[in-house]
Parts: structure tokens; C-alpha cells; sequence
């Protein structure tokens, strides 16, 4: 139901567009595909918390299949991995250190909402003061399976 | 379906009583009326009242529906007609209905008893109340009837009386058809009149799987059942005239209550109360639990929320109402029911639009009950942007911190100067302690270069130093007072002054002694007490 209500980038003009529009605020771009259920379950978090982050971060979501220009260039669509979230601010990436290994994507699930907040604004503090790399505050090392 | 015959005849038993009371002045009345010379009728009217008082009264004895239900041979009676005890009274009802409402309006006079005490209450009103009584047993005689065609009907279209549950449609479908299954389309249009297209087709396709298991009556049992059906609907007929009538008479009596809670629920409201009069007094409060059919059993009560399911909780405003607005809902309504009672004592609106307005605002407050609580969306958090936060204080902070701070001389001490043997100084526990550049001052060699902090220093607070003065100056009035002798304590100590000058020497001496010195003076004094003791002994052996 989520991904119905958030915001869809329909080609890499728009990606692009949605990345350099916002001034203030940290840009949030679900990649994946809306009909896998984990998918689902990400976009419906998302959806639960956008009104709630809406002052400090906007989200999108982005088909990788009808979009596939960024697939190669963000290394989306990698075998096992359900969706990739990205962050940018002013243009930049935003790096996260989660333990993962990973600091480039949220590429796992985190299904409580106060989590995924939690970290949202951990990454829009580090942009704030000019960093390109933060620290999560929970460590998801042990969380994430091995594939 | 057994609990609620039981019900209702729990009902009439607790209403009964009252119906007894009555009697006696219903008598009354009449005997009034054959004062003023209308002997013909009077015989006539009293039997009539008596009929109708003696009938409420037995039917909580004997009970016309568990009296048909247990007869033991339904088939073997031939009139039907004897279960109910309505039935014969019917034409005189419909006598009295015709009478009592072609009066056009009660005289004044009528009104005001009606008003001033129950005891003499107008006979048309003790006809009403009556009349409220009997539409419960009518009720209850309909219910017996529709249980008896159901049982005689069943052999012909069992079914029939699952499709049409309503007794008095279930009865005027019987009385179309009759046992003629076979031709049941051609009563289409007849039915229409009664049920509903959908149902109609229902019927017909259930008569036409049954005709062929179809049990043919005879014609004296068929006619049984017609009769049976005429009575039902003649009950029916009966019901309907005295409701129109109650709701017209009491518009009439009660026009402002009516309007709100409707005229059944008002009869009964009246009823329970006793007058207009009484019930104008019943604080709205009490409203809800009249007509509590039984207040000691838990199990009896319908709903589980609402404890109070008395005649206002079946009223027409409250009945339809989901649970949980009921009790708010109820609550409201008996305190407009109580003010439009007020209205209607005082007759000051005959036209009840006092009680239709209260009516609108009950109506408007229900929506506002029923009303949804607004969704309210997710209030956006505060970007997380991390502000400096005030320091608090100023000139007063920075005066306290500059008393902390380290001094200038302090700084300067843990200093060293490079390639110079450091001065240092032995403290009182021993320790060397380095000097740093406080001598030298990076140099310049002169302490006097480094400014001592002034505003390290202890300070007194402008209240201390008031009380101090204070002091002061009272200790200096005492001392003017006491003389010259109390000035100084050590000037009139008399002290041997070659004491004074050894211990002054041994001070001054390298050798420490504790003679003289402020602490271990017990020592001293012991021993010279020693040494006297001595003397002493010395003397004593001397003696020997």
C-alpha cells in the first residue's frame, strides 16, 4: 500500500531532478521493485514514517526495472538484496556506517519505524555538519544474514 | 422466545397492582356520571370498566398464552374465539374509542384535575391509562394466536411461517392463500400489497416445492384457521385504533413529551409515575430506571453496558442506538423529557413545538455522539539541527569563574624555564616544591612583574558584612558598660613573673620543652604534683 502513496521516479531525469531539487532536506530513494514482499513491507514503513520526517527528509521510490540507469552505477539489483535505500543531501551520498560492511545503502530490513527514524536523522545531523560518512546508531553486523 | 412470554408476564404482574388500585376509582367515576342521571348507560358503562379491569387483573393469573399453549387438545374446540379475552370486549372498545375521541378538547376543568392530584383524575385519562394496559395484553394475545396458526397452518406450508416472521402479514397471507399451493402465482398481485416483490417470489418457488408433500385440510379445519387468522387481524385492527387513539389523546394531555419520546413510551412513563403532575416532579435522574422489569437479576438485562433498560431504553429516540452513546444518550433525553413535562403542566405550549425543538437539539447532540473522532495525521518531528546551547549567566557568571580561575602567580610557577636550575622551596611537610618561573617571570626576575589576582581573595556577602558591623558595635557598647577590668582579661591575671621568664627562656631555648607551650601542660602539671606527693612521703617516713 505504501509505495501507492509516496512519490515515484519514473525515469533517471527525475532521479536526478528529485536528488538536486531539495535544498534543505535529505533526499531518500527507495530502489527496488514495489512487487517483492519485502519491498512492500520497506514502502509501507516508509509511508508510516514520511509524515513524520517530511521537516528534514523527503522520500522517493524508484522502479530498478523501469528505470535501470542507476543499476550498474549504485550496483542495485545485486542477487539477494530485497531493495537499497539511499540517502542524499545537497547532491552528495550519504554514507552510513552500519556494520554491514555496506556504507553505501540500507540494503537489509528494518521493520520498527522508530529504527529507520533513528537513523534518518542520525545521517541528516552528519550532512548538517559536512560529513559524508556517519555512524548508524544501532550496529546491524550481526542482523543481516549471510547470503 | 420462552423468556420473553415470561418477560411479559413479569411485566403485567409488577403493573398489575397498580391496575387494582385504580379499579376503585375508576367505579367511582362512574358512579359520578349516574349521579347526573344517565342511569341507562351507567349499568352498561361500569360492566365495561369492571370487564376491562378484571381482565388486566386475571391475565397475570392465568396467562391467555400459556393457557392456549398447554391446552390439551387444540383440534377438539371448536370456537377459537375463547382464548382471547380481548376479543368480546372489541365492539365496546371501539365504542369507547369513538366517544372518547370525538371530544374535542378537555374543558378546562378536566384539565386542571388531571393536573392537581391523581386521586381525581378525569375519566378519559383512566380510560387511557387502561387502554395502555390492555395494548400489552393484545400484544401478548397476538403472539398466542400466531402460535396456534402456526401449529394448525403447519401441515400445509411449514415453511410459510420462516419466510414471513411478522404474525400479522404471516396471517393475511394465510387468508389469501388458504391451501390453494397450486395456484399461488395467480395471488401474486394480492401479496404485493403485504410483503415485498423478493419475498413474494420466495413464497411462491417454497409453495411450489411443497405441493407435492401438501396435507389437504378439510373445510371445517381450513375454516378454523381462516377464523383464527380474522381474529389475529381484528386484534391487530384493534391494537392500531387504540395506539392512534393514546397517541391522539395524548397529544393531547402531554403534547411536548410526546413529541419527544413518542406516545407509547410517554403512556408508559405516565403510567409508571402515576400523572403529568408527578412526573414533571421526577428528577430526570430517576427517568432512566422506570420501567426496569427486574432490578435484582443481572442475567434478565439485554445489554451489557446499560444497566438502565427501562421504558426510555426502548423508546423510539434510544432504541436504534449503538451501546455505547446509549447511557450519554438517555441521559439527555430524560432531562428534556422532565423539562417538556414541566411545559405541559404548565400547558403553556398545547401545540408541542417546544418538544419538537427539543426533539431537533437531542438530535443534533446524538449526531455530535455518533460523530467519528477526528483522525489526526502524524505531527512532523523537528529537524534534529543541534543548537549551541545558552550559556546561562553573564557579568555574574564570569565574576565567579574568574574567582576559580587559576592566578597569573600559579600559572607562571608551573612554568620552567629551559636550560636553568629551578628555585625551590621546602614546604611544612617536607616536600621541595619547584618555584617555576614565578621568580623569574620568563626572565624579566622580578616577582613584583606578575599582578596578583585581586578577585581570588574570600569574599563576604553585603549581609555578613552588615551583621559583622553589627556585632561590632554591640560588642562595643557591652564593653563601656562591663568597665575597664573586662577590656583585657590578661592584664589582672596575677602570674608569677619568674614563671613567666623561665618559660620564656625554655621557648626561646634550643631544647623543646613542654613547659609553656600551649599544648602539654597536663604532662607538666602532673609531674610537679608527683613531685610533691613525694615530699609528702618523705615527710611522712621522716616522722616514722
Amino acid at each position: 500500500m505504501g509505495s501507492v502513496f509516496l512519490p515515484h521516479l519514473r525515469t533517471g531525469w527525475h532521479v536526478d531532478q528529485a536528488i538536486l531539487s531539495e535544498d534543505d532536506r535529505l533526499v531518500i530513494v527507495r530502489f527496488g521493485r514495489e512487487e517483492e514482499k519485502d519491498c512492500m513491507i520497506i514502502d509501507e514503513v516508509l509511508f508510516q514514517i514520511s509524515e513524520k520526517i517530511k521537516n528534514f527528509a523527503v522520500i522517493y521510490l524508484c522502479n530498478i526495472d523501469r528505470v535501470p540507469d542507476f543499476n550498474t552505477m549504485y550496483e542495485l539489483d545485486n542477487p539477494g538484496e530485497p531493495f537499497t535505500i539511499m540517502f542524499f543531501y545537497r547532491n552528495k551520498h550519504m554514507m552510513c556506517d552500519f556494520g554491514t560492511g555496506n556504507n553505501n545503502k540500507l540494503n537489509f530490513m528494518i521493520s520498527d519505524k522508530q529504527e529507520l527514524i533513528d537513523i534518518i536523522e542520525t545521517i541528516y545531523r552528519g550532512a548538517k555538519k559536512g560529513k559524508g560518512l556517519v555512524i548508524s546508531p544501532t550496529d546491524y553486523s550481526t542482523v543481516r544474514k549471510l547470503r | 422466545m420462552q423468556d420473553y412470554e415470561k418477560e411479559l408476564l413479569a411485566d403485567f404482574d409488577s403493573d398489575s397492582d397498580v391496575s387494582l388500585e385504580e379499579e376503585p376509582l375508576v367505579e367511582n367515576s362512574t358512579e359520578n356520571e349516574a349521579k347526573s342521571g344517565e342511569n341507562s348507560t351507567n349499568n352498561h358503562e361500569k360492566t365495561f370498566f369492571t370487564q376491562l379491569s378484571e381482565l388486566i387483573a386475571s391475565n397475570t393469573v392465568a396467562g391467555s398464552l400459556s393457557a392456549i399453549l398447554s391446552e390439551p387438545d387444540i383440534s377438539s374446540i371448536e370456537d377459537i374465539t375463547v382464548f382471547s379475552k380481548v376479543y368480546p370486549l372489541i365492539p365496546q372498545l371501539k365504542k369507547h374509542i369513538e366517544l372518547y375521541s370525538n371530544e374535542e378538547t378537555t374543558d378546562f376543568l378536566e384539565l386542571l384535575s388531571s393536573i392537581d392530584d391523581s386521586e381525581d383524575q378525569s375519566e378519559e385519562y383512566k380510560f387511557i391509562l387502561l387502554v395502555n394496559e390492555l395494548s400489552g395484553i393484545i400484544n401478548q394475545e397476538i403472539i398466542a394466536y400466531h402460535q396456534l396458526l402456526k401449529t394448525q397452518y403447519k401441515v400445509v406450508f411449514p415453511e410459510l411461517e420462516t419466510l414471513v416472521l411478522n404474525p400479522i402479514d404471516y396471517a393475511r397471507i394465510i387468508a389469501i392463500i388458504k391451501q390453494d399451493l397450486k395456484n399461488i402465482r395467480s395471488y401474486d398481485e394480492q401479496m404485493k400489497a403485504i410483503v415485498s416483490n423478493e419475498k413474494i417470489l420466495v413464497i411462491i418457488m417454497a409453495a411450489l416445492q411443497q405441493l407435492g408433500q401438501q396435507f389437504v385440510l378439510n373445510d371445517k379445519d381450513m375454516n378454523s384457521i381462516i377464523d383464527c387468522c380474522v381474529i389475529l387481524l381484528e386484534l391487530y385492527e384493534i391494537l392500531q385504533l387504540l395506539s392512534n387513539f393514546i397517541t391522539q389523546k395524548l397529544t393531547k394531555f402531554a403534547p411536548n413529551v410526546s413529541a419527544i419520546v413518542g406516545s407509547i413510551t410517554t403512556s408508559q412513563l405516565l403510567i409508571a409515575t402515576g400523572s403529568l403532575k408527578s412526573l414533571a416532579m421526577t428528577p430526570s435522574c430517576n427517568l432512566a430506571s422506570l420501567g426496569i422489569r427486574d432490578l435484582s437479576s443481572k442475567t434478565k438485562s439485554k445489554s451489557r453496558t446499560v444497566r438502565q433498560t427501562g421504558y426510555l431504553y426502548h423508546s423510539e429516540v434510544v432504541k436504534y442506538l449503538p451501546e455505547d452513546i446509549v447511557r450519554s444518550t438517555m441521559r439527555i433525553v430524560s432531562g428534556k423529557v422532565i423539562l417538556a413535562a414541566r411545559v405541559d403542566l404548565a400547558g403553556s405550549c398545547p401545540d408541542g413545538s417546544i418538544g419538537h425543538t427539543y426533539l431537533e437539539e437531542i438530535r443534533k447532540k446524538i449526531d455530535k455522539l455518533l460523530t467519528p473522532p477526528e483522525h489526526q495525521p502524524d505531527k512532523a518531528l523537528p529537524a534534529p539541527v543541534d543548537v549551541k546551547s545558552k550559556k546561562r549567566g553573564g557579568r555574574r557568571f564570569r565574576k565567579m569563574k574568574e574567582r576559580f580561575q587559576m592566578s597569573d602567580l600559579r600559572r607562571a610557577q608551573n612554568k620552567m624555564e629551559f636550560g636553568k636550575e629551578e628555585d625551590s622551596v621546602t614546604d611544612s611537610f617536607g616536600e621541595e616544591i619547584g618555584l617555576g618561573m614565578s621568580r623569574t617571570n620568563g626572565g624579566s626576575g622580578r616577582i613584583g612583574e606578575i599582578r596578583v589576582n585581586t578577585n581570588t581573595g574570600a569574599r563576604m556577602s553585603k549581609g555578613m558584612v552588615h551583621r559583622l558591623q553589627k556585632h561590632e558595635q554591640s560588642a562595643k557598647i557591652q564593653r563601656i558598660d562591663k568597665g575597664i577590668f573586662d577590656q583585657d582579661f590578661d592584664s589582672i591575671l596575677l602570674v608569677n613573673p619568674s614563671s613567666k621568664k623561665s618559660s620564656e627562656n625554655k621557648l626561646n631555648g634550643s631544647s623543646s620543652s613542654t613547659i609553656g607551650s600551649k599544648w602539654f601542660t597536663g604532662m607538666s602539671k602532673r609531674k610537679n604534683e608527683d613531685d610533691g606527693g613525694n615530699d609528702k612521703k618523705r615527710q611522712q617516713n621522716s616522722v616514722l
